[in-house]
Order: C-alpha cells, then sequence, then structure tokens
C-alpha cells in the first residue's frame, strides 16, 4: 500500500538544478536507501518530503492526501539530520518530549514518560538528564532519533544521519536504524553507508544530477548495477 | 582638591543623580524590550517588506547622527510639529529612539546567530515558524545577548548626561551648575565621574546575576549540537 508518492519534482536553487524531475513512491513499512555523489539531489529531495525545501513543481501525497497544512504534515514525518541538532538548552529527555508536549497535547508527566521509553529503546537510558553536551555525538544522534519518533510518525527520513560521526560512533547508530526499520517503520536514508543499505534496505536508489538513475533491491544493486554511472559510483565508495 | 568641598559637592549633587537615575532607568525599562522585540521581529522579515525598511532607517539615522542631534530635533523641532510635551517625556523619548535603535541591532544579529538548522530541527517536529521562534531560538539568542545590552545600557546612561543641553537638571547639568557658580571644576568633575561610575557598576552587577541564571537555565551549551 502506498504510503508516499511524490511526482515530477523540480527544484532549482539560482542555476543549480538540484532536483530534475523525479518520481518516487514508497509503500508502507518500506525502508529505502538514497545514494549518489554530492551535490545529486538526495538531501533535496528528503527536504522536500516535508517541506523544508519547498519543490518549485511536482506533487507529494502522503497516505492519498496532498500537504494543505505544514505543520501537521511535518507531525506526520520525522526527521534526522547530519548535523543531530538537539536543541542545546534542553536535557535529553526535554528534547524528545517537547514535541509530544507542546504539539500533541500530551502532558508533562506522559511526555516525560514517552521521552524516558523512547531513550530507552535507543539504548540510553540513564542519560536522560544530560545535555546534549555532555553526550558522545552517536549518542546526540540516538537522542535526534528519539525526539523524532516521539511524534509517532508515520514515515522517518534520516539525511546523512552518520557523516558527521566518528567511525566508532556510526555502528551505534545503524544499529537502532536497522531496528526500527525491522520494527515496521517506513523509511528514506540518505546515505553513503552501503552496509546498512545492504542489510537494512527494501530497495536502493542511486541519483545523480538531479535525478534518479537508478533504483533496485540491494543484491541486484549490487550485484548487477543497472547503470554504467552506478557502476562507477560503487566502484569509488567501494573500492578504498 | 578639597575632600570637605568634595563631600559638600557629593551631598547637593545626589538629587540630580536621582533624575539621571529616572530618565536612563525609564529608557531603559522602554528601550530594551522595544529594541530587542523588534530586532527579533526584523530577524524574520525579508529586507524588502515595509516594517524592514522602517526599522532598517530607524538604525540607519540613529547609527549615523550624533545623539546631541537626536535631543534637539526633540527639543526644536517636535514642539514646531505641534508635539508639545514635558522635557523629562523629551528627554526619555530622545534616549529611548536612541537606544533602542542600537538594541534592534543586537536583537536582530543574536536571532540571525543560532544555527540554522536548530530552526529546521523546530520546523520539522511541527512547530510552526512564531512557535519555533519563541520556544526555541530566542532562548538561545537571549543569552548571547546579554553582554551587548549590558554595553548599551552603559551608554545609554552616559548619553543621559547630553540631556543636560534641554536644560534637564540632571547629574551632569547639575555639576556643571555647581563648578560654574563657585570656579571650582576638579573637585566637582571628580564626583560626578565617581557617581556615574557607581551608578553603572550596580547596573552591571544586576546584570551579571541575570546573566547567569540565563546561562544556568540552559543555553550553555551551544558547542553540543556541531560536536563530531
Amino acid at each position: 500500500m502506498t504510503l508516499l508518492a511524490a511526482n515530477n519534482l523540480f527544484k532549482r536553487f539560482g542555476s543549480f538544478t538540484a532536483l530534475d524531475g523525479v518520481d518516487l513512491d514508497l509503500d508502507r513499512g518500506e525502508r529505502l536507501v538514497i545514494c549518489g555523489p554530492s551535490g545529486s539531489g538526495k538531501s533535496t529531495l528528503i527536504r522536500c518530503i516535508n517541506r523544508l525545501e519547498e519543490p518549485d513543481s511536482g506533487t507529494i501525497t502522503i497516505e492519498g492526501l496532498p500537504a494543505t497544512d505544514l505543520q501537521s504534515l511535518r507531525r506526520r514525518v520525522g526527521m534526522v539530520f547530519q548535523q543531530f541538532n538537539l536543541f542545546p538548552n534542553l536535557t535529553a529527555r526535554e528534547n524528545v518530549a517537547i514535541g509530544p508536549r507542546k504539539l500533541l497535547g500530551l502532558s508533562r508527566a506522559e511526555a516525560d514518560a514517552r521521552a524516558e521509553a523512547l531513550l530507552d529503546r535507543v539504548q540510553l537510558a540513564g542519560h536522560a538528564d544530560k545535555l546534549p553536551s555532555r553526550l558522545s555525538g552517536g549518542q546526540q544522534q540516538r537522542v535526534a532519533i528519539a525526539r523524532a519518533l516521539a511524534m509517532e510518525p508515520v514515515l522517518m527520513l534520516f539525511d546523512e544521519p552518520t557523516s558527521a560521526l566518528d567511525p566508532e560512533m556510526i555502528r551505534e547508530v545503524l544499529d537502532v536504524m536497522v531496528e526500527l526499520g525491522e520494527g515496521g517503520m517506513s523509511m528514506i536514508v540518505v546515505t553513503h553507508e552501503m552496509g546498512f543499505a545492504r542489510r537494512a534496505a527494501d530497495r536502493i536508489c542511486f541519483m545523480d544530477q538531479g535525478r534518479i538513475v537508478a533504483m533496485a533491491p540491494p543484491q541486484q544493486f549490487f550485484e548487477a548495477p543497472p547503470h554504467p554511472r552506478l557502476v562507477r559510483f560503487l566502484e569509488n565508495i567501494l573500492g578504498h | 582638591m578639597d575632600p570637605f568641598y568634595m563631600a559638600q559637592v557629593l551631598v547637593r549633587l545626589l538629587p540630580p543623580l536621582g533624575l539621571t537615575m529616572l530618565l536612563s532607568l525609564t529608557a531603559l525599562v522602554i528601550a530594551t524590550p522595544l529594541g530587542l522585540v523588534l530586532g527579533a521581529w526584523r530577524a524574520e522579515l525579508s529586507d524588502q517588506q515595509p516594517a524592514a525598511r522602517l526599522i532598517d532607517t530607524w538604525v540607519l539615522i540613529v547609527r549615523g547622527t550624533p545623539i546631541l542631534i537626536q535631543i534637539f530635533v526633540f527639543y526644536f523641532i517636535l514642539p514646531k510639529l505641534g508635539l508639545q510635551t514635558p522635557l523629562f517625556v523629551m528627554g526619555v523619548g530622545a534616549l529611548v529612539l536612541n537606544s533602542a535603535g542600537y538594541q534592534i541591532e543586537i536583537g536582530r544579529a543574536a536571532v540571525q546567530s543560532v544555527a540554522k538548522g536548530q530552526w529546521e530541527a523546530a520546523l520539522a517536529l511541527g512547530f510552526d515558524r512564531r512557535a519555533s521562534l519563541l520556544q526555541f531560538i530566542l532562548p538561545q539568542a537571549a543569552r548571547r545577548m546579554v553582554g551587548p545590552v549590558m554595553n548599551e545600557l552603559s551608554q545609554l546612561i552616559k548619553a543621559s548626561s547630553v540631556l543636560s543641553v534641554i536644560t534637564l537638571f540632571e547629574l551632569h547639568k547639575a555639576a556643571e551648575a555647581i563648578s560654574s557658580a563657585n570656579l571650582r571644576f576638579s573637585e566637582v568633575i571628580v564626583v560626578e565621574g565617581i557617581l556615574y561610575f557607581v551608578f553603572i557598576f550596580g547596573i552591571s552587577l544586576i546584570a551579571r546575576v541575570f546573566e547567569r541564571r540565563l546561562s544556568s537555565a540552559g543555553g550553555l551549551a551551544d558547542a553540543g549540537s556541531f560536536a563530531r
């Protein structure tokens, strides 16, 4: 069953074409990985889905409905950023609880309980009272995942969630994401972590110059890359 | 220097010091919220919007002209345009116009200095722009305002001495009157300087307590969101 349908998206920044006619569908519960060289439009694509960028043209529907109200759209779509973007003046618990409390009308006690449960789920029980500056990058990113989950989204977007992390912290974040996907969450993940893609994706999508050039399940994607540009890309990132 | 004479001067300068405090504290209480709120609002406006142009023009005029001229505008020109107000109101008005002009820039810069990712995080959760600003951006910006605002407040207090030119009998005017009546300048200047210093020092102590409270309430840890 289709959760997300994006049709014919175009987006330009000045003279640079970030999205050059992109179509994308996602089924409920599906896990899609998007990869591609920098500047290929991957981040722009997922930022258009929750309207942090406004596409110049094209349509996006989620659960069959076009986004009329920005805020209610964003409440249903969780987003995790490369730079975590935790609120530095709030503890981990407050970072997670503030959305449900202010936007979903939960009481402080209910929101805190939800936050604690989610922090527990991302292996951060016991860190709830810490400010982000007291947490490692990997821990911060897991708080950010919990923060997005606290809104009970129907879709989670990850914008290069491990690109700002030290190597030994990448694993702990990816493990949380794998588990999330196995739990049935619909996810779109922009990443260069091909091990994660192989392990957790239902489909992998390759973008270049604002277009989706190839889209295939992991096995076919890696073993019989359906496009010469993709072959070169895989050689570059897997070859070192 | 005659300490006995200085003590006499000190006693005679206390009532005018009261007026200086009243003038500058009244101006401060109006100019600071006004300037900072307008500045935060300005940060949210695009350059072309009429309100933005109005605010920018205000800042430009205040920055581009001496406060002496600004005070004379209130004293000589506004009454000719039919705006008759008591001297005290005129003086406070000139100080507010001047100080708020600088504080607009403080508020705008502080809001704009908060990382773009903070906006995106708030918006992505589903907060609208207004709620994002109030709930997440302003608390972080507020801490960055304290230092510059304190600077501006000390400027404001000292600028109130220029109000002597419109015959407001504040600290500087009184000091001038005493020294020219007795033709003894050194003692009066020293006492006047000490009084300004003590007043401003007192205000800065209060500001420091305020700053400490702001940072312990959070906002300390901006670096965290960029940590790798």
